[in-house]
């Protein structure tokens, strides 16, 4: 029997707020029949949506874990022998127009089948000042460490929303569970299986939502900033001898060495200004001139969207919290020192209409 | 998750720059010859 092509494959706990968006905006690019959801234990109405727009809704109860649900919806409706490929789908994520089509032939054009999977470029939507802190880290990230990462091939994470994988690595390997961030750890898992080349191709991209307020903006980075020392400590970085450790290695030692500056800079600032004010005046000018402006730049050429520049003042915010909290859960989990910090899910928002982004060209 | 460490790294961010920027220059032969072989 000849395999279908691609089967879109969303996870979702309590995302009724979302979920039918979704799919919707699944609609013109694939059939529905190739979109699988598997409910994972949720106590809203999200099967009770998804079985109105899809046949192919997996409910579990109780709630198993996100890794679990998905390895059970893989093996459940057989998707490894039925499809070419699989790409998993956050319920919060919309998928471009073109995405698929510009996707796929990476894959396809791989004759010897060496690449596991293609990691299309994620864009936040803009929906208040923490939100455009994000769209700004993900220019950054994407556009200069994750290209060079594709370069050194050192991909640190596959989004499990903008990743289309072969559908045989799934055979080779499941989603490791045991971690918060099961796509950073799947990342980590096929590149010690050297299962595969992994392919980041910007051309392809996905929209999603990202918090919008700083509660929610801080438990979605320690649950991010947990995950990643997590798989640090699974996956034994940096003894691998790969240059994913050396990636790791360099991200993580940085990381660190800039949550204590942060902490340093902070019990030292009263006494700066008192005595000696251009003392912090040299790394501000020297951060504005030589980081933020340039990256801002490269940002706003690239999303359009200069309203970035008033937000300027909060992102020292964001970026001493991002910074303080990547230290506290190296120490958290690394450490075993946990500072009472809350550990939970950023909230969800239903998607308005102005924000819904419905694809109007058919790319199957 | 897609954004796994603080874009705060400066010694890192001018470390993937250069080699982005590095491959973007071997690119740019590569584009000249594809060009001349088309024609």
């Amino acid at each position: 029997m000849e395999k279908r092509k691609i089967a879109v494959l969303i996870p979702a706990h309590n995302e009724e707020k979302v979920i039918g968006s979704t799919l919707l905006s699944l609609l013109p690019l694939l059939p529905l029949e190739d979109v699988y959801v598997v409910d994972d234990g949720s106590e809203d109405q999200t099967s009770e949506i998804a079985r109105k727009m899809t046949p192919n809704v997996l409910t579990l109860s109780p709630n198993v874990g996100k890794a679990t649900a998905m390895n059970k919806a893989i093996t459940e409706f057989n998707l490894t022998s039925r499809y070419s490929y699989i790409m998993p789908l956050d319920a919060d994520t919309h998928i471009t127009s073109d995405f698929l089509s510009k996707m796929i032939p990476v894959l396809e054009g791989d004759t010897k089948k060496e690449i596991a999977c293609v990691v299309g470029k994620v864009v936040g939507r803009k929906n208040g000042w923490v939100t455009q802190y994000r769209i700004w880290e993900y220019e950054v990230s994407q556009t200069i460490h994750k290209e060079a990462q594709g370069i050194e091939g050192a991909i640190l994470v596959c989004p499990g929303c903008a990743t289309i994988f072969r559908s045989s690595v799934f055979e080779k390997i499941k989603i490791p569970t045991g971690t918060l961030t099961e796509d950073m750890d799947f990342t980590f898992l096929l590149h010690r299986k050297r299962l595969g080349k992994i392919v980041f191709h910007p051309e392809g991209y996905v929209i999603t939502q990202d918090p919008r307020t700083l509660a929610d903006f801080i438990k979605q980075i320690q649950r991010w900033y947990v995950g990643f020392w997590q798989c640090v400590l699974k996956h034994h970085v940096p003894w691998g001898g790969q240059m994913l450790d050396v990636e790791v290695a360099l991200l993580a030692l940085e990381g660190l060495f800039n949550g204590l500056l942060m902490i340093f800079f902070i019990v030292l600032l009263p006494f700066a200004i008192k005595y000696h004010p251009q003392v912090l005046l040299a790394p501000f000018f020297f951060d504005v001139t030589f980081f933020l402006v340039p990256t801002m730049l490269l940002t706003l050429v690239r999303q359009k969207t200069w309203s970035i520049l008033f937000f300027i003042p909060h992102f020292y915010l964001l970026r001493f919290i991002s910074s303080v909290m990547f230290l506290l859960s190296f120490m958290k989990v690394v450490l075993g020192i946990d500072l009472r910090m809350k550990w939970g899910k950023a909230k969800r928002y239903a998607i308005s209409k102005e924000e819904l982004y419905v694809p109007t060209i058919s790319s199957h | 998750m897609s954004q796994p460490f603080p874009v705060i790294n400066s010694f890192s961010l001018l470390f993937h720059g250069i080699i982005v920027f590095i491959a973007f220059l071997i690119r740019i032969p590569v584009r000249i010859v594809r060009k001349m072989r088309r024609r």
